[in-house]
């Protein structure tokens, strides 16, 4: 069940902001158009793509330990490009390695985003991991990414782009133990 | 003004490059970790290095201190999408000029770069 906590409200306005400057430093229209905190894990987090293949960028943070991604659907990479840089990837067979290098960037910036709200909620300080692509189904995902200790709290923030086509959605979310998010509520 | 821009993403080197030539400045190096950042200044000492943080091998803080080391007037603007506020404060401490946070606005490059 979802939880109106502290790390709700945080993440609300985290997002918020930096989509508005999103909005602002790119061609797009960046909406928020949900946050979600649960209690949850990673195989939850990615149960929307059991069998369906997706583009994700990815940080762990082993201190804390803390997991960031950004999901995507490949099938939205011209939308997402062209909202984020100005110029459309025309979409072939497979991703290509300026479509990855697009996603990566977008997703270091989104999803230090969201750890930082946590990090700075901690009173913490610690230098991020570079981000890394991974492409597969929630499977291939979950291996790749690797299940921090659980239980865990899974924020989930869902973001709405458009660039004068139909509006294309970019998933993130972050794990954090529970006993860490409960020092938060 | 001759500026050299150091971060491991391509798309992010060519986006800045492209604010920077448009505002009329000169791109003189690029370079895409650490180590290369140090080697092209030592040679070519560009008047302003925009520096990410986040790259692989040596991280922006260590490269930012070792730039200075080598010329403690190297202006170096951190460019970041870290936004941590005791992250920022110890960029600052080690001689950064400023730190953009990514995504940044062309007016916000704009203001860092006429303060010099």
């Amino acid at each position: 069940m979802a939880q109106q906590t502290n790390l709700h409200a945080l993440t609300l306005a985290g997002m918020e902001k930096c989509l508005q400057r999103l909005g602002r430093s790119s061609a797009g229209n960046w909406r928020l158009a949900g946050v979600e905190v649960t209690k949850g894990t990673l195989a939850d987090a990615l149960a929307p793509y059991d069998g369906v293949q997706t583009a994700a960028v990815y940080m762990v943070m082993g201190e804390l330990p803390l997991t960031g991604v950004m999901a995507a659907n490949p099938a939205d990479i011209e939308d997402i490009s062209k909202a984020f840089t100005g110029h459309s990837f025309p979409r072939g067979a497979h991703i290509t390695a300026a479509e990855e290098v697009m996603l990566t960037e977008l997703g270091n910036i989104l999803i230090n985003v969201l750890v930082n709200i946590i990090i700075n909620a901690l009173k913490r300080s610690m230098l991020p991991a570079l981000p890394l692509f991974v492409t597969g189904d929630a499977a291939a995902l979950a291996g790749t990414i690797g299940a921090p200790a659980c239980p865990c709290r899974l924020i989930e923030a869902r973001v709405e782009l458009t660039c004068g086509g139909p509006a294309s959605e970019l998933h993130l979310f972050a794990l954090l133990p529970e006993p860490i998010a409960a020092s938060l509520d | 003004m001759k500026i050299m821009i150091v971060d491991d993403n391509t798309l992010t080197r060519s986006m800045i490059k492209d604010l920077l030539t448009e505002m009329g400045h000169e791109v003189t190096n690029e370079a895409e970790n650490g180590n290369e950042a140090i080697q092209f200044y030592k040679q070519q000492r560009p008047e302003l290095t925009l520096l990410d943080m986040i790259m692989p091998g040596k991280t922006g803080l260590e490269t930012l201190v070792e730039i200075k080391g080598f010329d403690p007037e190297a202006r170096v603007v951190m460019v970041t999408a870290v936004q941590q506020d005791s992250m920022t404060q110890q960029l600052l401490e080690a001689g950064a000029a400023a730190v953009l946070h990514k995504p940044f606005m062309y007016a916000e490059l704009e203001a860092v770069l006429k303060k010099f």
